[in-house]
């Protein structure tokens, strides 16, 4: 699917899920292997990166291509350091304590890959509307991922708040190298479930 | 502390506490880099770069403007510009006095400043601490870096070894693989 294709809805429904963000792509994944242990953080999170990311994408989109791409980076980030003022005063107040959970993970989605590197490389090549919605659907993808992982790891660390009493609880999996082994795990099944769908997950 | 002090908790930081596989930051960068086993030591090299540079310059920052209430507010942009900064320097420098070198970096060059590794040394480096250990920070967060670029990039073909399950293979089985290294070390910290 190409931007030249103007006859599809979406010009790149591959950022939600043949290239998805994390499970395929392997990108913005420190925020969920260390900090999200829970649907509620994994929402917090979701929260944070929709609105750093949508928004620095779609303001930095305005700046003229004249400018060079080594300051034009720097412009971005600037942009989303912005952005992240109003983002966390909000997230603070909706998610006091999972914004506390997130740390440095938080501030740090300033720099994620959307940013720096795909906005550049796929999104800015769009017109501007297909340009939202690649970009609305590779978030989406992130958020999506972030919440099944997030739930997952739930139900590994306490099975759901004791929920599911006679399952075994896997306390390992609070560490980053759970973290680590269950997206492996997560990507593994997400990759084998949409090749069995659709026969294109191994892209 | 005396410097061999810092020095032992630079190394201890660099095995054990890995940028990469206790706090994961820059993982998608360094799966980058591992793409290319030869290119491991200037990467390293350059990330170590850009890592002393960001602590050297935000350190007189988070001394005098990351202690009040709303510093987490704008200290991000502050860390922000030292980067953007570091970064304009670098490749004006490079363009000017190494021409050959530049049109060889310049292709990843952003990659190596603009990623959570390089960001997040500010973000751990206590400023409280002092000039020396925020430095060692950053030094032990570059080689860190280094390291598990290294440990990754041995392996990396093998990620898509055939003998893998295809579902597995590439990213699923790197993050497995990114996962037992990253226990080894958190089991070796607390047993040493």
């Amino acid at each position: 699917m190409s931007a030249k294709n103007g006859s599809l809805i979406f010009p790149s429904a591959d950022g939600l899920i043949y290239k998805n963000t994390v499970f395929v792509s392997g990108l913005v994944i420190a925020p969920l292997v260390c900090a999200v242990n829970s649907v509620v953080t994994a929402l917090a999170l979701s929260f944070v990166f929709t609105s750093i990311t949508f928004s620095s994408i779609l303001i930095s989109s305005f700046f003229s291509r004249k400018v060079v791409y080594t300051f034009r980076i720097i412009l971005y980030t600037i942009v989303a350091a912005l952005v992240y003022v109003p983002t966390v005063l909000i997230a603070n107040s909706a998610f006091p304590v999972q914004v506390g959970e997130l740390s440095i993970y938080a501030p740090l989605l300033i720099t994620n890959s959307l940013i720096v590197s795909k906005a550049e490389l796929k999104f800015y090549k769009f017109g501007k509307l297909d340009m939202v919605k690649s970009v609305a659907l590779y978030v989406l993808g992130f958020d999506l991922a972030a919440l099944f992982f997030g739930a997952s790891r739930e139900f590994l660390l306490d099975g759901f708040g004791k929920a599911f009493e006679s399952f075994p609880t896997f306390p390992a999996f609070a560490y980053p190298f759970g973290g680590f082994i269950l997206l492996g795990i997560l990507s593994a099944l997400f990759r084998g479930f949409v090749s069995a769908l659709y026969g294109k997950g191994d892209k | 502390m005396d410097f061999f002090s810092l020095l032992l908790a630079s190394l201890t930081a660099v095995l054990f506490e890995n940028i990469i596989f206790s706090k994961a930051l820059g993982t998608s960068t360094m799966l980058v880099f591992a793409k290319y086993p030869r290119n491991v030591l200037e990467f390293g090299l350059t990330i170590t770069y850009f890592c002393l540079l960001t602590g050297a310059v935000s350190y007189p920052f988070s001394v005098y403007l990351g202690k009040n209430d709303i510093s987490y507010l704008y200290m991000p942009m502050i860390y922000v510009l030292c980067v953007g900064f570091i970064y304009a320097l670098t490749l004006i420098l490079l363009w000017k006095l190494f021409p050959k070198l530049f049109l060889r970096l310049k292709k990843y060059i952003h990659l190596s400043s603009f990623n959570c590794a390089v960001i997040g040394v500010p973000f751990i480096a206590s400023a409280q601490a002092g000039f020396a250990h925020y430095m060692a920070t950053a030094l032990a967060t570059g080689l860190g870096f280094m390291l598990a670029t290294y440990l990754m990039s041995i392996n990396y073909s093998r990620f898509s070894s055939e003998e893998i399950s295809k579902s597995f293979r590439g990213f699923p089985s790197a993050m497995i693989y990114i996962g037992i290294i990253s226990m080894l070390m958190f089991v070796f910290q607390r047993t040493v």
